[in-house]
């Protein structure tokens, strides 16, 4: 009998109204690990997430957290249990300012340690935030919408983390931004993994996400095609061209 | 010129009211797309609040606060039982729902209450008029102009330096992130609710000291007045509800004052379609497409 | 048991010519079956009639109303102005000459020279109805969803502040007097059957998919050239029109109301048969009214303190209204397209596959996509 994983999802079907996307997915991933979920546009990556995160209801399957079947908790509950999604487009709330962003993603806190402690550690995280990236701390009472693309990012990354997750997914944490940028966002990521943080990327370029998670595996049209570690994966110039096409694996970040 | 200065303080004071109306409306639109066609008859229960509990024997100020109190907890008791099932849904079922709404609440001050007229006695006070200089004004309009800011800067304070007012806003802006970082639905909805229902609690008091007497039906003339000054100032959008409601306000004082005598009795019809004209040139109302809250 | 002729219930209908008369033939099937439960009851209740009759006319209001929200997705709640303007139009046409003397002494000449028959009469109220909406409609069919709603409110105000003010023509506040009471179930049952056929033949005519077109998804709509205004304003007017027709004989049934008789607590009832009988529906719409009256008569024992099943029940006035009200959150709560969600009854085999057509969404569509859904 396994260790229980950190995430175990089995079977998931779901979709839009009548359109189905996701055609019974599996996946899993242990504490400490890091994988990516690769896939073309419209392969149901971002289903995929937003279904580990609650908001897309699944229509068969369930979802295992640390042992616990969640399939049923509400979105708003799985935070609490460590689960945070850094969903596509970074979704900064633009009618906050940068500081109010970060601590409304330890809203859970309180609820789970108490006042006292939540606000020490929502202080801490503010500090760790503005530490790790400077720029937030500059003028934290400015409008979120008031930042780059990038910094949103950085926002978007810190506000997740606030909560002390168990687990990170980030749904294209690189969309929109250049490549300097997106390597300076792995930089980020580089850095949480090296702290122990579980992860779940999601990504469309798929060069930089294989040089960094353990296993990565392939969505086409919501089913798994293909699961296999990283560097194999990255390696096989071939694999990559059969679902990605020609182009884009041979596309750099 | 005193005349002008007048009409102004008439024209601020009426459209306070209508401005405090349309910003309780507003908050709940912008959250969960809800136009509540009961916002009047809360405003009714609350002055109906009072009346009782003046009548047995409570003083002024106590019964003001208890009877604002309660239509906040009203408000929030509807907004659970009969709003809850409905997030999500599309805003015409939402208004239809709150049309539903109506009628029940409606009901139950008809039974409560009974359907004939009654008088609510204020403290003398209200009826006072203090000389400014040439003005004349009504003490009741100082009092609804100063209640009206008043309400204004708690309303903004609470959105803009509380926690729960973070999460009200984040809510209207993007809902479905605002459950990513944890937060309830609901929990913002009662606070949205709680909100909304002390508005209505101190407008109610605020219009039926005004107007003296009270029926079950009496729900009409606000809701009508919060309805056309959200869509005159832009739906969904806090600036545009202060100033739909001003607006408004101005727009009626005018017609009382230019609209020859013979054609005063059309002084609503013409009201209206003034704001239809008005929205002709601008769909979107005076000030523009939906934003935020705060 | 196999019914002689086949029947089925469709969003959509069958392409073709005999398509499109199952599909006419369908609603005027349900309407037969409704009214002839009415006629029952007329016949038997002679204490009844008045009741039977006004049920015709709201049956009349309803298909009416049907015509605009089904084909708009725009809920009004100010159709019962169209219902005033109809009455008054029509009953004030076939006053006689000299009854308007006397009542209406200050008539302009036109009309107090007129004195019509109940039919052109109806048609009176109907044509003044529907030219009211068409000078409205303009102005208001560029507001989109709740803002059009609270608009058909304003027109509401609108009509009765100025039916009250207009004491020449309507003699209010008062209540106006001598209007021949010349409606009979014949002309009722003539005046529903003729507007569940228009109301059919404008659902399945181009116009009407061009409007349901508009309804589902404007900007789609716009792009393929879709008129947007002329797919909102055709269906306001004619369903002042038929609205107007049930004003009219509303006037010549009651003979004596008031502008008060046409406000706020009217909406209730042609909302509910409405909603909840199916708002895509013109046999829901009917089958709606049929119910919520019966649900009305019950609660008006209620009211008047009978007895029903032996419990003696009584409640203060206005129940039917909250009663409406639960009725109303129900519906939606359960289903909230209403009992017909956007199916009618047809007529005629369907011997093809189904077709690929697009579908005919309800007024009230589930909630779906998330705020942040992407198609990935």
């Amino acid at each position: 009998m396994t260790a229980a994983q950190l995430l175990d999802i089995r079977g998931i079907e779901t979709g839009y109204g009548d359109t189905r996307v996701l055609h019974g997915v599996d996946l899993s991933l242990s504490e400490g690990e890091a994988i990516a979920v690769l896939g073309a546009n419209g392969a149901g990556k971002s289903t995929l997430m937003m279904t580990i995160a609650g908001i897309v209801p699944p229509w068969g399957g369930t979802i295992s957290y640390s042992g616990q079947e969640i399939t049923k908790v509400l979105a708003e509950d799985r935070l609490g249990l460590g689960i945070a999604l850094v969903p596509e487009g970074r979704q900064i709330f633009g009618s906050l300012s940068i500081e109010e962003n970060l601590r409304i993603g330890a809203t859970c806190l309180k609820r789970r340690i108490g006042a006292t402690e939540a606000r020490k550690q929502i202080d801490e995280g503010i500090e760790r935030a503005f530490t790790r990236f400077p720029v937030l701390g500059k003028r934290p009472n400015d409008s979120g919408a008031a930042l780059s693309g990038g910094q949103q990012q950085m926002l978007a990354i810190s506000r997740a983390l606030m909560s002390g997750p168990k687990l990170l997914l980030m749904d294209e944490p690189c969309m929109g931004l250049s490549p300097k940028l997106g390597n300076e966002v792995y930089d980020i990521l580089k850095t949480l993994r090296a702290e122990g943080q579980s992860m779940v990327i999601v990504e469309e370029s798929s060069r930089r996400a294989l040089d960094f998670v353990d296993r990565a595996c392939i969505l086409k049209v919501g089913r798994k095609v293909l699961e296999a570690q990283a560097h194999e994966l990255a390696n096989d110039e071939h694999l990559l061209g059969a679902y990605f096409g020609i182009e884009q694996a041979v596309e750099q970040g | 010129m005193t005349a002008l200065l007048q009409h102004i303080v008439d024209a601020l004071s009426v459209g306070s009211t209508y401005a405090l109306l349309a910003l309780g409306l507003t908050l709940v639109y912008s959250i969960m797309n809800l136009i509540n066609f009961g916002y009047g008859i809360l405003l009714v229960w609350g002055a109906y609040g009072y009346l009782g509990l003046t009548e047995v024997g409570l003083p002024f100020a106590p019964a003001v606060i208890l009877s604002v109190v309660g239509v906040t907890l009203l408000t929030m008791a509807i907004g659970r039982i009969a709003f809850r099932p409905f997030i999500g849904a599309p805003p015409i079922t939402l208004l239809i729902t709150s049309f539903a709404v109506l009628l029940i609440v409606q009901y139950a001050a008809i039974v409560a209450w009974g359907e004939a007229p009654r008088i609510i006695d204020y403290p003398g006070a209200f009826t006072e008029v203090i000389n400014i200089g040439a003005l004349r004004i009504p003490l009741l309009e100082i009092i609804t102009i100063g209640a009206a800011i008043g309400v204004v800067l708690v309303y903004f304070v609470i959105l803009n330096r509380t926690p729960l007012g973070a999460q009200v806003r984040a809510a209207a802006e993007i809902p479905d992130m605002t459950r990513l970082v944890g937060i309830k639905p609901g929990a913002v909805q009662m606070t949205v609710f709680a909100i909304s229902g002390a508005i209505a609690g101190v407008v109610g008091f605020l219009w039926f000291a005004k107007s003296g007497a009270i029926t079950p039906r009496s729900d009409l003339d606000p809701t009508l007045k919060a309805f056309i000054a959200i869509v005159l100032g832009g739906l969904g959008n806090t600036r545009g509800a202060l100033l739909g409601g001003f607006a408004l306000g101005a727009i009626e004082v005018l017609m009382s004052v230019v609209l020859p005598s013979n054609v005063l009795g059309y002084e609503p019809a013409i009201v209206f379609a003034i704001v239809i004209a008005i929205l002709v040139l601008r769909p979107g109302g005076i000030a523009g497409a939906k934003v935020n809250p705060a | 048991m196999k019914l002689p002729i086949p029947v089925s219930f469709k969003r959509d209908r069958v392409p073709g010519l005999n398509g499109l008369v199952g599909a006419l033939v369908g609603p005027l099937i349900v309407a037969v079956a409704v009214c002839f439960v009415a006629w029952l009851v007329y016949a038997s209740f002679p204490s009844m009639q008045i009741i039977v009759l006004l049920f015709g006319i709201n049956l009349v209001m309803v298909v009416g109303y049907q015509l605009f929200v089904g084909s708009t997705g725009i809920v009004s709640f100010g159709h019962v102005a169209f219902m005033a303007l109809g009455a008054y139009a029509g009953g004030i046409s076939a006053m006689t000459v000299t009854e308007k003397s006397i009542f209406l002494p200050e008539l302009p000449g036109i009309l107090a020279n007129l004195e019509l028959p109940i039919l052109p009469a109806m048609a009176f109220g109907g044509l003044v109805a529907a030219l009211a909406a068409l000078i409205v409609a303009v102005p208001l069919m560029r507001l989109s969803g709740a803002a059009a709603s609270i608009a058909t409110l304003g027109l509401l105000v609108i009509t009765n502040n100025v039916l009250n003010q207009a004491t020449s023509l309507t003699h209010a506040p008062q209540s106006i007097y001598g209007i021949p009471e010349v409606t009979t179930l014949t002309w009722v049952l003539v005046a529903v059957f003729a507007a569940v056929l228009i109301s059919a033949l404008y659902k399945w005519s181009p116009a009407g998919l061009r409007s349901r077109a508009v309804r589902d998804d404007e900007m789609a709509a716009e792009a393929s050239g879709v008129h947007m205004l002329a797919a909102r304003v055709w269906p306001f007017v004619l369903s002042a029109f038929l609205t107007g027709v049930g004003g009219a004989l509303y006037a010549m049934l009651l003979t004596a109301f008031s502008p008060q008789s046409f406000y706020v607590p009217q909406i209730v009832v042609i909302l509910a048969m409405a909603i909840i009988g199916g708002i895509n529906s013109i046999s829901g719409g009917l089958v709606g009214a049929l119910l919520i009256t019966l649900l009305n008569e019950v609660m008006r024992r209620v009211e008047s303190g009978s007895s029903l099943f032996g419990a003696h029940l009584t409640a203060p006035t206005g129940i039917s209204a909250a009663v409406l009200g639960v009725a109303l959150i129900l519906m939606l709560r359960w289903r909230s397209e209403g009992l017909f969600g956007s199916f009618e009854l047809q007529v005629g085999n369907d011997r093809r596959k189904k077709p690929d057509r697009p579908q005919d969404s309800g007024l009230v569509k589930a909630p779906s996509t998330p705020a942040i859904e992407s198609q990935k």
